[in-house]
């Protein structure tokens, strides 16, 4: 029966053949950028469905019916072009990239790919091109300002540092805020995996120069088909692929040279003496056993002659010097496709001893076996290195006695580095029990000690890295045994392994055991092994029923488990000063740190229908369900899903033949979604566990060390998303406006206890507080000039977001944020999540200089810590008040997120230059300069220039009360103060480059494709009223409940480099 | 094309299998592998053994009475100068500054409820597995997790309360007295017990820790690592001291003193003061040390946090303390722990990953049976016994000293000021200042501060406060 249909078949095709007069028409495909030829482009002919594809040379030949037919030449990536071609026999055909046309922009969408102008989600996209040349660690680093919906805070200019980034605002409370990042399908580990004080990004480890694009995931149309995962907004990442054609060869590099911007001005050593003995003398009792109450004990000293003046920060910061390389190599051919790269980059930052270094292979193969076979797989392997100083500018560490970041400011200017004999100057270096004891800078002249370490000695002595040698990789299958029905099954895995060593020297610093001198100089390593198997299968089915339906199916399973495994190991008492690593002598084996062996799962099944009808109306639903190992048993599954529908009004003709010669593209979508997110439970959270450990020597305990929650479940949020696409004069204009509103329920917090209760960590996990995120974003993308020798391309997007907190769990009415030692934030219902908690104040009494504070009742209360200790604090009629208590006299001053961002790229080709101008915005939050209560400190700490306005006499007006040494109250170092808090809106420029591209008929004499030099600045110039370093800081990472804190951390570096982009 | 297709086929049958099949449901409960579950953690008496050692290494945390606790209640105290003026190494405990939201405050609620937690945990556990052990081994157990229940409520009571017990015989409100143990959210709110509410409870569990201890345990430190009967007996003339019973400080330290010299303990470990003063802060087991947490290279009380780092660093004596006192001569054994330079170190205690922080000692039994064997003299008169004791102790590290105090006062005032010298840095001059209704003495620039003053006692944490809405602040 078959055999004879298909008999009949070929009889009809022979018939109309016979009766038609054909053509053949032959020419080439070249992309119309750089002339290159381009294969595998399809060319159809319009009437009689015939279709070819070009070769590797651009070259094809199709037979057509008639001489009078419409060729179309489709190419992913390119604009389709339909050419009349009566009368001709040869064509040449010159493409253009669809980059900058929304509608045939493909985008990769998870799972699959689509066209953007199908897409009822909302989602940006970031081409790898503009992020590869700004000199960063990690691609996040670069993608500041790229996208609507996305603010992306770089924390300091400490190096491997992750950055923080939240898609459509913080949408955890606990957990992280990051979003999923998927990696060519799959999703990654993200963060700061080191265990010591040199960051390490995972994401570090991928080579920004082998992405070729990155989808921000934004809603929950696009986002739930990641279910769990998906609450935070995802990034897609795809690298680079082979291209049949002729083997392309790329290099690019730059070199440059890194430096702090706006460092602290402090007092030298003239000021310093003279301001801290009138501290001395306002303090008026004894500070130093024998020298009578006020007179001085601060003293100008000299060492070979001069003044010793020592700037501080010319012993921690640095020029960095940084240079990066990359060679990228891809081809093919109608059956294989390659790409192939490697790099190397080495950066030295702008603190001394910070560095990374980055060496990283990647191959990835495409092959189709068979017209119904296709298998492929990337590898990547990378091994980088960073190395820090104790910068104090990482989560938990800014009130680290010897980071770097206060240490630079605080030491005080009159003491020096050396000692007269050329050794470092430290208390009792010739006596161990006293330099023990100590564990200060040398004090030189003074009569009182100047408190912290000799930033030399460590800086020169200790040593702290983490290495991070990661194995990137997955296979692929895909198999069409039916026409459009594709069954792919991908296998991913990451495994890494971070190796953490820190050394602190036996002299000085944090090595020091400060009683017991045996134990001096320790060691520490941790190796952990961080291992995560992903197993993906899905099926496609596309089908197009009549000629207006299009439906698109999809079913697939992924299950994914993720093991971290860490041992191990710590050391003390280095017998020779010789050995600085962990492997040297040393007499002491103390208790592993930081062990830890634990494990997650997730299994998941889950199925996408994508209708359209006319590819005018489209509707698309899609649900998940997922098991999660963390949750508690009978919880562990939750089902998402969402909906979303999109209608192309400028494809209907009522528009086309009206308002369309103007907008012609009017685009109105709207999605309904239902997401889960797993980053915020621990991975035995549920479970009531015992811990166990030693007493004394050979008892072993147990004891209680969690309590857990039999009731924990997901958390979820319900997204609601509204937009508008319009394109202006053939998409010469594109506007995307969208509405959010996510409504984020069952977030899991550690609900506090009593800690009278003694419930370990005094919290207990549960799923108990609700908030949510709004706000409106904007992008217009224009091409507002496009002549020959002059093009200028511009992006602006701006987001407004506002996020409440609405409620915590029932008897909790606040969760303070600390960093580290200091109470800043706090998330209350009914305000943004981390707003700042500060004691406020009303300026300095011009009568006496005393700080003004005011009680939780808004009365004055003046101290002066000169007097007695009860009667330090009054009221303005003179009667003893009781201390300023943050708890008490605290009040919400401000939000920490900002209220709207964005981001302003323009891209201006003159002839062969091309120019790069971009920036990025954030306004409507405050920020705390916590440094700047450090630089007003009264106690040995050196100060910022500022204090020199201090109040001294009756009737002076000033910011700074009177001085009186030991006084750390006043001026905020001990209790946060209002006077800290300053607005933190700011425009930066964000890369400023200035590029020069050789023309093709120079470059083709020496066999080259394309040569682009240019010159690029990171980070030229910012405006804002902040007074600190930069007011884009977050000490405390991506942590939610206590944002926009600049606390003892470094500032940002500004990068000047020098680079090239070539092609063979 | 046939076999393509078959190909095909398979291919695509396979794909689907392992897409059905790729469901492994059994891991969605991973077992930890390095902590219990609740459900097994009682489930042998090795376990349950360790669970005892457990609520002992609670007690110990170097925030509680492995370094800190001792340590503020020391430099509240007059004895101590703070050197470094930082913020974290107790200057606001000595110059009566901390408030609520202090770590300090904070950090030792934490620690001492954490501890208390882990006894209540403990207590249940052996009430829900009772077929484990047998009944006399169990009640063992209880005892020692009463007597860690005890302790802790004595040191917490003695900062936050917010009147010192002889103030008013307890009447002023105490800690809220939590006797059952936490594991869940429920029954986060609880008033507090007055503090004669509190010091009954803490009898009571020493009491119950008294019978049913062991006399005492069978080899190495344990007789000093853990409590024992005299160690409960010797707790309990410190608690009585600390309400001014002092006829009760008489009769339970009876049990350990003998009427008359050599003064040693005649049951359970025999107990004596050692020959040198040194000897118990250096060498270990000692039989001086009744209860003492030990310390280790790799199990010490962490950082910032131990006795010798706190005198030899952070703090020095005072001058103008009991280091200016005349009867504390340069000959006494203890002054050699004593620095000539300035600021003045105090050696007591020299490393802190492997000097035992003495809990209890014989000298201190001593001392406690002396006052109050002194104050329920009658009329004026000087107890022959008291001095006696008093003599003991002084001319252990002072030989050919001799007390002679003509009158009682005298007498009470010798014991007192020995009290500061002998026990100096151990953690009982606050409580020695509260129990006597005395004032703080100023120091340095710091001002006194009388049981007037709200300083007087500690303010009860915010995080309490916040989340236990029946808790008051002092």
């Amino acid at each position: 029966m078959r055999k004879l249909a298909c008999l009949l078949l070929g009889m009809v095709c022979l018939a109309a053949t016979s009766w038609a007069q054909s053509v053949s028409i032959s020419g080439t495909v070249t992309d119309a950028k750089d002339g290159s030829p381009l294969s595998g482009v399809s060319v159809t002919s319009k009437q009689s469905k015939a279709g070819v594809k070009t070769d590797l040379k651009g070259s094809f030949n199709i037979v057509v019916a008639q001489k009078n037919t419409t060729l179309v030449f489709s190419y992913v990536g390119f604009l389709t072009q339909e050419v009349n071609v009566s009368g001709s026999n040869t064509i040449n055909i010159k493409l253009e990239a669809a980059d900058a046309n929304l509608n045939e922009v493909v985008v990769t969408a998870a799972y699959g790919v689509t066209r953007k102008r199908d897409l009822t989600a909302s989602i940006a996209s970031v081409k790898g091109d503009a992020i590869k040349n700004i000199p960063t660690q990690s691609f996040e680093q670069g993608l500041s300002g790229k996208a609507a919906g996305m603010n992306v805070i770089i924390p300091n200019g400490v190096l491997n540092n992750p950055p923080v980034i939240r898609i459509r605002g913080a949408n955890s409370i606990t957990g992280s805020t990051f979003p999923l990042v998927v990696i060519d399908g799959l999703p990654a580990i993200t963060g700061d995996q080191s265990t010591n004080l040199a960051a390490n990004n995972v994401l570090g480890n991928l080579n920004p120069s082998d992405i070729e694009d990155i989808q921000v995931l934004k809603d929950a149309a696009a986002t739930a088909i990641y279910g769990s995962r998906a609450a935070n907004g995802v990034l897609l990442i795809t690298t680079k692929r082979g291209k049949s054609g002729q083997t392309k060869v790329t290099y690019d590099a730059w070199v440059g040279v890194t430096k702090a911007y706006n460092l602290f001005e402090v007092l030298n050593a003239q000021q310093y003496v003279g301001y801290k003995n009138e501290a001395v003398k306002n303090l008026n009792a004894v500070v130093v056993t024998g020298v009578p109450a006020g007179n001085p004990i601060f003293f100008l000293d000299t060492i070979n002659g001069q003044i010793v003046d020592t700037k501080w920060t010319d012993e921690l910061y640095q020029t960095g010097f940084q240079q990066n390389h990359a060679v990228g190599i891809s081809g093919g051919n109608a059956s294989t496709r390659y790409y192939f790269s490697t790099g190397w980059t080495k950066q030295d930052g702008i603190l001394q001893t910070n560095e990374f270094d980055r060496k990283q292979i990647r191959m990835n193969i495409d092959h189709k076996a068979t017209s119904w076979l296709k298998l492929g797989g990337n590898f990547n392997f990378s091994r980088g290195k960073t190395r820090s100083p104790n910068s104090g500018s990482l989560p938990g560490t800014p009130f680290a006695t010897a980071g770097s970041a206060r240490l630079a400011f605080a030491t005080a200017p009159n003491v020096s580095p050396y000692a007269l004999d050329g050794r470092y100057n430290i208390i009792g270096i010739d006596n161990a029990a006293q330099r023990n004891s100590f564990n200060q800078i040398g004090r030189n002249k003074n009569l009182f000690n100047s408190g912290f370490v000799n930033p030399t000695l460590i800086r020169d002595l200790n040593v702290i890295t983490s290495v991070s040698d990661q194995v990137l990789g997955n296979v692929f299958l895909e198999v069409t045994p039916l026409k459009n029905l594709v069954l792919r099954t991908q296998y991913n895995t990451s495994y890494q392994s971070v190796d953490d060593r820190t050394f602190y020297n036996a002299l000085h610093g944090d090595g020091i055991q400060t009683t017991a001198t045996t134990d001096d100089g320790r060691a520490f390593t941790a190796n952990s092994f961080i291992n995560r198997v992903n197993f993906t299968n899905t099926i496609n089915y596309d089908v197009t029923v009549g000629s207006d339906h299009n439906i698109g199916l999809l079913a697939g399973s992924e299950e994914q488990k993720t093991t971290t495994d860490r041992i191990s190991a710590s050391r003390s008492g280095l017998s020779d000063n010789f050995y600085n690593e962990f492997q040297g002598n040393f007499t002491l084996n103390d208790n592993p740190p930081s062990n830890a062996l634990t494990e997650n799962y997730l299994l998941s099944f889950f199925g996408r229908i994508n209708y359209n009808f006319k590819n005018k109306y489209f509707l698309s639903g899609n649900i998940r369900r997922d098991g999660y190992s963390a949750y508690a048993e009978g919880k562990k599954w939750g089902t998402f899903g969402g909906a979303s529908a999109a209608w192309n009004v400028s494809d209907e003709g009522f528009w086309q033949n009206g308002i369309g010669k103007t907008i012609n593209t009017f685009r109105v979508k709207g999605s309904y979604g239902y997401v889960g997110n797993i980053s915020s439970v621990g991975n035995f959270s549920a479970l009531s566990t015992f811990g166990s450990g030693v007493y004394g020597t050979g008892y072993p305990t147990i004891f209680f060390n969690q309590a857990g929650n039999k009731d924990l479940r997901w958390e979820s949020s319900r997204k609601l998303d509204v937009g508008l696409e319009l394109g202006f004069l053939r998409d010469r204009i594109s506007i995307e406006l969208g509405y959010y509103n996510s409504n984020i329920e069952d977030l899991i917090i550690d609900v506090p206890t009593p800690t009278s209760m003694g419930v370990p960590g005094n919290t207990i996990a549960a799923n108990a507080a609700k908030m949510y995120n709004r706000g409106i974003e904007f992008t217009v993308n224009a091409r507002i000039f496009s002549k020959k020798d002059f093009s200028w391309n511009a992006n602006f997007n701006i987001t407004t977001q506002k996020n409440r907190v609405t409620e915590l769990a029932p008897g909790v009415p606040e969760i303070i944020g600390t960093t580290q030692l200091e109470r800043t934030n706090i998330t209350r219902p009914g305000y943004s999540i981390g707003s700042f908690f500060m004691v406020r104040t009303n300026g300095v009494n011009a009568e006496t200089g005393e700080r003004i504070f005011l009680d939780g009742q808004d009365r004055e209360v003046l101290f002066d810590f000169s007097r007695p200790a009860a009667s330090r604090y009054r009221y303005r009629d003179g009667t003893n008040a009781p201390a300023i208590d943050l708890s008490r006299d605290g009040k919400i001053l401000g939000n920490a997120l900002p209220t709207v961002y964005g981001g302003f790229s323009n891209n201006v080709a003159y002839k062969n230059f091309d120019l790069v101008v971009d920036m990025y915005y954030s306004f409507g939050n405050k920020v705390y300069f916590g440094s700047e209560a450090g630089l007003w400190d009264q106690r040995f700490w050196n100060n910022s220039t500022e204090v020199l306005t201090r109040w001294q006499n009756k009737g002076d007006v000033t910011r700074i009360p009177k001085a009186v040494f030991n006084d750390n109250i006043s001026n905020g170092s001990a209790t946060p103060i209002d006077v800290h808090l300053y607005e933190g809106g700011f425009v930066k420029f964000r890369t400023l480059g200035l590029g020069y591209n050789f023309s093709k008929i120079t470059l083709a004499k020496i066999n080259m494709s394309t040569l682009r030099v240019y010159a690029q600045v990171l980070n030229p110039f910012i405006i804002t009223k902040y007074p600190g370093s930069d007011p884009e800081i977050s000490v405390n990472g991506n942590s939610a409940l206590t944002p926009g804190v600049d606390r003892n951390t470094v500032g940002q570096a500004r990068t000047f480099t020098f680079g090239v982009n070539v092609g063979f | 094309m046939q076999t393509n297709k078959n190909i095909k086929l398979l291919v695509g049958l396979a794909l689907s299998v392992s897409f059905m099949t790729s469901c492994k449901k059994e891991k969605l409960s991973p077992i930890p592998q390095t902590v219990l579950s609740d459900a097994v953690a009682f489930a042998t008496v090795d376990r349950v053994s360790q669970q005892v050692y457990g609520i002992y290494s609670a007690v110990k945390s170097g925030n509680f009475l492995g370094g800190r606790m001792l340590v503020y209640q020391d430099v509240r105290g007059e004895d101590w100068l703070n050197i470094t003026g930082n913020g974290v190494t107790a200057v606001g405990v000595w110059n009566f500054s901390i408030n609520s939201g202090d770590n300090q405050t904070e950090n030792t609620w934490s620690a001492g409820y954490a501890a208390i937690n882990r006894a209540n945990v403990v207590l249940e556990g052996i009430d829900a597995n009772a077929s484990v052990l047998p009944a006399t081994q169990a009640n063992q157990f209880r005892g020692e997790a009463r007597y860690c229940r005890a302790l802790c409520y004595f040191y917490l009571a003695s900062l936050y309360g917010k009147k010192a017990f002889t103030t008013d015989a307890g009447a002023s409100e105490g800690l809220p007295l939590r006797l059952t143990a936490s594991t869940s959210a429920n029954g986060a709110d609880l008033k507090r017990s007055t503090m004669a509410e509190v010091f009954t409870q803490i009898i009571t569990d020493l009491s119950f820790a008294e019978q049913n201890l062991p006399q005492s345990y069978t080899s190495g430190d344990t007789n000093v690592v853990r409590a024992h009967v005299n160690a409960a007996i010797a707790l309990k003339t410190r608690v009585y001291l600390q309400m001014g019973r002092y006829a009760d400080v008489i009769t339970e330290a009876n049990k350990l003193v003998p009427a008359a010299a050599p003064f040693a303990a005649a049951s359970g470990v025999r107990h004596r003061l050692a020959p040198a003063f040194l000897t118990p802060f250096r060498t270990y087991p000692e039989l001086e040390l009744i209860f003492a947490l030990p310390m280790n290279q790799s199990n010490g009380p962490g950082t910032q946090n131990g006795l010798a780092l706190y005198h030899n660093a952070e703090f020095a004596l005072n001058p103008s303390g009991i280091l200016a006192d005349t009867s504390w001569k340069a000959a006494d054994a203890r002054k050699a722990l004593v620095t000539a330079t300035t600021p003045v170190r105090y050696s007591k205690f020299n490393d802190d990953n492997n000097n035992f922080v003495p809990i209890s000692r014989y000298a201190e039994v001593m001392l406690n049976l002396a006052e109050a064997l002194a104050r329920q003299a009658a009329g004026t008169s000087v107890d022959a016994r008291a001095l006696s004791l008093l003599n003991t102790v002084r001319q252990r590290s002072m030989p050919g000293y001799t007390f002679a105090p003509a009158t009682k006062d005298a007498l009470i005032n010798a014991i007192l000021i020995e009290r500061r010298i002998e026990l100096l840095g151990e953690g009982f001059r606050s409580l020695d200042v509260m129990r006597l209704g005395g004032t703080f003495a100023a120091k340095g620039a710091v001002a006194a501060v009388p049981p007037s003053a709200q300083a007087y006692v500690w303010p009860i944490p915010a995080s309490e406060l916040l989340y236990n809405k029946l808790m008051t602040q002092n």
